[in-house]
């Protein structure tokens, strides 16, 4: 799976390059993930552009990395689609994730 | 009733075109119509459904193969996704806690909240995961 990182500030902003996160990709997903973790990048930002598709191995990639931000940072999300939506609506992971109509909007949450 | 059966080797490297398939499927069926409207659901559903056959079947050999049989009646349809391996009990799969986070363990629970009907069912030579939804 292609992520596309740019930094901000602090905050590292990774697009994922792909229609689907499902079992098929998300080890691959969360490896690069925590490799920014690894790396000393506590906020990264989501851009979900891309992606019409997520299951519960998707979902699970991102908690685990959220898991090992623990306080230190988060995960933000935006430009999330509604099919992305519902899932995190269904299993209440919209509350561990910020999700924002815009880059601007996720970053500006960042530094509040 | 018509039937529709789709074989694919058991491997995770198949599973989006399995599951992209099974959207096409539903979006070139046109009776009933109401199947139109779910090919998300289904499409979440099955990958749902067949991610965990692969995993917890035990079967990503050379060999093995998950089978997904649709049943297309008037008022609902039935999806049978078959799997050789030990099997489980539904009913003793917990329900996650949703107030905890966990990273694991949503995926009978999206089944069960997208489908009206799902059981588990072990037969001699097979067992399956036999999910039904009725058309509103």
């Amino acid at each position: 799976m292609r992520l596309s990182k740019v930094e901000r500030d602090s905050v590292v902003i990774v697009t994922p390059h792909a229609k689907k996160i499902d079992a098929s990709v998300a080890v691959s997903f969360k490896t690069q993930l925590l490799e920014l973790v690894d790396e000393g990048r506590a906020k990264i930002l989501l851009n979900l552009k891309e992606v019409e598709f997520i299951d519960s191995s998707g979902v699970g990639a991102m908690v685990s990395v959220v898991k090992k931000l623990g306080t230190e940072g988060g995960i933000k999300l935006f430009s999330v689609k509604e099919s992305v939506r519902s899932i995190l609506e269904l299993t209440q992971l919209e509350k561990v994730f910020g999700i924002h109509m815009s880059e601007k909007g996720a970053l500006e949450s960042f530094n509040q | 009733m018509e039937e529709v059966v789709l074989c694919f080797p058991a491997k995770l490297k198949y599973l989006q075109l399995a599951t992209s398939l099974c959207r096409e499927l539903c979006a070139n069926v046109h009776q009933p119509s109401a199947i139109l409207d779910l090919g998300e659901d289904v499409e979440l559903c099955i990958s749902e459904a067949c991610t965990n056959a692969i995993k917890h079947g035990g079967r990503e050999t050379a060999t093995a193969e998950i089978a997904i049989r649709f049943r297309l009646y008037p008022d609902k349809v039935v999806i049978r996704i078959a799997d050789h391996g030990q099997g489980f009990d539904l009913e003793s799969i917990p329900v996650p806690d949703l107030n905890t986070h966990p990273e694991r363990g949503y995926g009978l629970y999206i089944i069960q909240s997208k489908m009206d009907r799902v059981r588990y069912v072990r037969e001699e030579t097979e067992n399956y995961l036999e999910m039904i939804k009725f058309f509103k």
